[in-house]
């Protein structure tokens, strides 16, 4: 079995990919551009899930969430261990009960019921306003799901996750020094973007 | 001839609604939920499906693999790799060992989903953790008919298994 695979050898193409403390990340750079059946496949996905999303880049090789946001979209990080190396020795912290995410800050999907094992990662792209004027500001995220799929912006909470059964939690890291929120939370701009 | 339990790895919607998944743990789990792998569980443990039958499938797909190109039916095999993790057979063994040792990128969610089926595999069977083949850390699982009684050992294996027959021999069936 597998014979045709295993003629085809070590096919996956490796960047030098290094953490601030320099540990290596293991990756490979998908194949780019995706083959029409992948194409088929994430218009599917985006159509059954991605209602309310807004595309900003049609489906493309090379990179997955984490490359997209790690790794400045030049490959693809698979594992979700190589994930936390990542936050942990990049100096990313968690933000606290009450602090507010920013452009540019990370969304981290984790499965509750996997101790939280990160699910998925997204860039911060936007806040926007709530539903009401004292409601809490929604973050928009682009995400790009997989290695081929194409990059999407969504409110932060309609992801296809939870529409599958996982029990998501989402969780805010940043590169930003504690206390930086309330300098930058200015209550006359409703809207911000990522510069 | 075509076998519906298989064929529908090959649909749209099954890749569609199980495509989105970034990391092969999670993948994993999702598919031990899905339907289709349910499906493809008990029809393998009542009989109906055989695995030369899984054999015939996976090589049709894989006469679609070409170099360079993502293949088109990568999560088809995920889904057989998942739904055959506790099965004690040596065909079980032999589909989830050598798809793990492959780094082939066209098929890199089958892989990773095969080793993460390894592991789980590994930690049913309490076995040894690891060993180095290829170059990788696999985990390693022994021969289910050397781990005891509770493990039954039978004569078919996927090599001479035929259509589902009245046997006295047992079939094939899960662990764990």
């Amino acid at each position: 079995m597998f014979e045709e695979a295993q003629l085809l050898g070590n096919t996956e193409r490796k960047i030098i990919l290094q953490t601030r403390l320099g540990n290596t990340i293991q990756n490979y750079v998908e194949v780019d551009p995706p083959p029409p059946h992948s194409c088929r496949i994430y218009r599917l996905f985006a159509n059954k899930y991605g209602g309310n999303w807004r595309e900003r880049k049609p489906p493309t090789g090379t990179y997955n969430c984490a490359g997209h946001v790690w790794a400045c979209r030049r490959t693809t990080i698979l594992d979700p261990a190589e994930w936390t190396k990542i936050l942990e020795d990049d100096g990313y912290r968690q933000l606290a009960d009450g602090e507010s995410p920013w452009p540019g800050d990370i969304a981290i999907y984790v499965d509750r019921d996997k101790d939280d094992e990160i699910l998925h990662v997204g860039r911060v792209y936007k806040m926007i306003d709530g539903l009401q004027p004292s409601s809490l500001r929604i973050p928009l995220v682009m995400s790009k799901w997989n290695s081929t799929s194409g990059e999407s912006v969504h409110q932060v909470h309609d992801d296809p996750y939870r529409k599958e059964g996982f029990n998501v939690r989402v969780k805010f890291y940043t590169d930003r020094p504690i206390g930086a929120a309330n300098h930058y939370d200015d209550p006359g701009s409703r809207t911000i973007e990522v510069g | 001839m075509t076998i519906p339990v298989l064929e529908q790895l090959k649909s749209d919607e099954f890749q569609a609604k199980t495509g989105f998944v970034a990391t092969a743990p999670a993948l994993r789990r999702l598919l031990l939920r899905t339907p289709e792998v349910r499906a493809l569980r008990q029809a393998l443990i009542s009989g109906a499906l055989t695995e030369r039958r899984i054999q015939a499938f996976v090589r049709s797909l894989l006469s679609t693999l070409r170099s360079g190109v993502p293949m088109q039916h990568d999560l088809a095999l995920a889904a057989l790799a998942v739904a055959l993790e506790k099965r004690g057979t040596a065909f079980a063994g032999e589909y989830l060992h050598t798809l793990a040792s492959l780094q082939a990128a066209e098929m890199s969610m089958s892989i990773r989903v095969a080793r993460e089926s390894l592991k789980s595999r590994t930690s049913l069977s309490g076995t040894e953790r690891t060993f180095i083949r290829a170059g990788i850390v696999m985990p390693k699982t022994f021969p289910y008919e050397q781990l005891g009684e509770r493990f039954f050992s039978t004569s078919r294996t996927f090599q001479d298994a035929t259509e589902p027959t009245v046997s006295l021999n047992p079939l094939p069936r899960e662990v764990g």
